[in-house]
């Protein structure tokens, strides 16, 4: 068959698609990234060709986030003889080849805390509204896993513009177009029809590595057990192990958090106001006029923790927790959200 | 404003160290010459300044190891508004202060052929133990934004930023895999100060601890963490006797680790 180019499209394809795809998207002028292999890990780079492309996922380091939100970035620029702000907010097109379905959830969190409400943020809009997602579905749960006690994976059903699920003869691929753009990417590629058997091995590999997963948390009630267990003795016992580094923190895929500060040269002529990423695990984030309102580390630690799996409940719907483990197998001290999420409600 | 009749006079001090920390200084290649418009440089004998004070801005490096030093580190705060510590030795003490933890007539006898000539205090300490200090800016050397960004905060008035951040978010932001996570390897960066760019980590290399204690460094627990990779209590001990050895947190740590003594 050939691809017509329509969203709700279905084909089964092999790896040399991969190509044609990043090809499209390169074509439209998107910078593409995706996972790659790289120090015994996955960490999105720029892509070249789609060879360099990891299937496995490791998780990585640093989530995708940074491109829509980067870790740091000039807000404007004043001049300071005439007084004159400048901003420059230039939409900027990027894509992701490669996504995981945490990964989506966690772009979808951040949109409700950027987008949503009364002042939507300008710098995450220029980088949000086009910005095309090719989602791999993961067909295999990493050691720290837990996006499916999560409710965010290990597969998705929307907000994807092309959706890859592996299916169980290596280069052979379910594609799922989710979007008009989608199908423009795919639009008449010769592919295989999509049968039966394979919506069924889809969906069996899917709610396999479901159940197979080895990190889980039961997420029922979890907000009004995690307030009531506040003041558990498992939150000192982590904190005693933990060195404060806020590793955790800087891997998350919903960290929103932000330090805004001024620069300027030694010319004295410019400044440039920018704001950098922060998190509630600094020392510095709770040094306000007259002290820190969070000077201890079992405060910080049990912020970061709480914000997660419950207070993000209360502000927005949904947990800021996403199950991607990265926090988990970044800790230098082996401190483990999900674990602690059992144990505080009785669960270990 | 900040447009002023007279630019803010600079000067930059050297006492007990290796001279690294003014390198930063000279390294700033296109910006010194800005710097060189917004205000005078009026004392830096590296470069040839070497004005009277009074001055508005002074960096000091290097700790207070003699009398001769503790006399001119008393003169230069009489001179200066704005008095700034920079790098491991101005702050700490620096590498050299590790004779604070040894007998100083057995270390001269043991270095030098005539030590009857070495006039000294038993201890290197930072130049706030002789001093009144108004800011700090840690490393081994000095980092030339903090520098930057303090001399500019002068120049308009407003209080420098010092970051508090752990070397592990330098790490985190170049895409480094942890050495602990994946390499077992007792880096100190979870205890240390940011300001290198995560030098030593970036080449494979545990951190070293240069910028000295962090915020809020958690001893207890590399401690244990070192235990777990093997590391003897020796071994834990030099980790705090090394190029920070006389920041508070640090040198209570050693102590805590006390190696075995050397037969001699």
């Amino acid at each position: 068959m050939v691809l017509q180019g329509q969203a709700g499209e279905n084909a089964v394809v092999g790896r040399d698609a991969f190509d044609e795809i990043l090809a499209r998207l390169q074509e439209r002028g998107y910078a593409v990234y995706g996972t790659v292999n790289e120090k015994g890990t996955g960490i999105f780079r720029p892509l070249g060709g789609a060879g360099e492309l990891s299937l496995r996922c490791t998780g990585g380091t640093l989530p995708p986030k940074y491109l829509w939100y980067p870790p740091s970035e000039t807000m404007f620029t004043y001049d300071r003889q005439s007084g004159a702000l400048r901003s420059e907010i230039e939409p900027v097109k990027q894509a992701v080849f490669g996504i995981r379905p945490c990964d989506v959830h966690a772009l979808l969190a951040l949109d409700e805390v950027f987008l949503g409400g009364d002042y939507p943020d300008p710098y995450y809009r220029a980088r949000r509204e086009d910005l095309p997602l090719v989602v791999f579905n993961c067909v295999e749960s990493g050691d720290t896993c837990f996006c499916s006690s999560m409710g965010t994976g290990p597969g998705l059903d929307h907000d994807y513009d092309l959706l890859i699920t592996e299916l169980d003869r290596p280069g052979r691929f379910l594609l799922e177009v989710g979007s008009g753009l989608g199908g423009e990417l795919v639009r008449d590629l010769r592919a295989e029809v999509a049968r039966d058997e394979d919506y069924q091995v889809k969906h069996r590999r899917l709610e396999d590595a479901a159940a197979n997963a080895r990190t889980t948390l039961e997420t029922e009630d979890l907000p009004r057990l995690m307030s009531e267990g506040h003041g558990h003795p498992y939150w000192r016992e982590i904190s005693d192990k933990c060195f404060g580094c806020a590793n955790c923190t800087s891997v998350c895929p919903t960290c929103y958090c932000a330090d805004i500060f001024d620069e300027t040269d030694f010319s004295l002529t410019e400044t440039r106001r920018k704001r950098r990423w922060s998190w509630c695990f600094l020392m510095e984030f709770g040094a306000v006029h007259g002290g820190n309102f969070r000077e201890r580390r079992i405060d910080r630690l049990r912020q970061f923790m709480q914000h997660k799996l419950n207070f993000s409940v209360g502000q927005y719907g949904r947990f800021h927790c996403v199950g991607c483990g990265r926090c988990i197998v970044w800790c230098p001290a082996n401190i483990d959200i999900a674990q602690t999420g059992r144990t505080i409600r009785g669960d270990a | 404003m900040t447009d002023r009749a007279e630019k803010p006079r600079l000067a930059v001090f050297k006492f007990t160290s290796c001279s690294g920390c003014q390198l930063p200084f000279l390294n700033m290649e296109t910006e010194i010459l800005d710097l060189a418009e917004s205000i005078e440089v009026a004392y830096f004998a590296m470069a040839g300044a070497s004005q009277p004070g009074p001055y508005d801005l002074a960096f000091v490096e290097g700790g207070i190891s003699c009398q001769e030093d503790a006399r001119r580190i008393r003169k230069v705060r009489e001179e200066s508004r704005i008095l700034v510590a920079i790098g491991n030795c101005a702050v700490y003490g620096g590498p050299q202060a590790l004779r604070n933890f040894l007998p100083l007539e057995e270390l001269k006898r043991a270095v030098y052929p005539q030590p009857e000539l070495i006039h000294c205090f038993p201890t290197c300490q930072g130049i706030a133990d002789y001093v009144s200090v108004d800011g700090f800016l840690n490393g081994c050397p000095v980092d030339h934004g903090h520098l930057q960004d303090y001399i500019v905060s002068v120049m308009l008035g407003k209080a420098p930023e010092v970051s508090t951040r752990s070397v592990c978010l330098e790490c985190k932001m170049k895409e480094n895999v942890c050495l602990i996570v994946a390499e077992g390897v007792a880096c100190m960066g979870v205890l240390t100060g940011s300001g290198c760019g995560a030098l030593c980590p970036s080449f494979d290399r545990g951190c070293y601890g240069c910028f000295g204690p962090s915020a809020d460094p958690n001893l207890k627990s590399f401690a244990n963490l070192c235990r777990e990779l093997g590391l003897t209590e020796e071994e834990i001990h030099r980790k705090f006797r090394y190029i920070v050895n006389n920041a508070e947190a640090f040198r209570e740590e050693a102590e805590r680790h006390v190696p075995q003594p050397v037969e001699s």
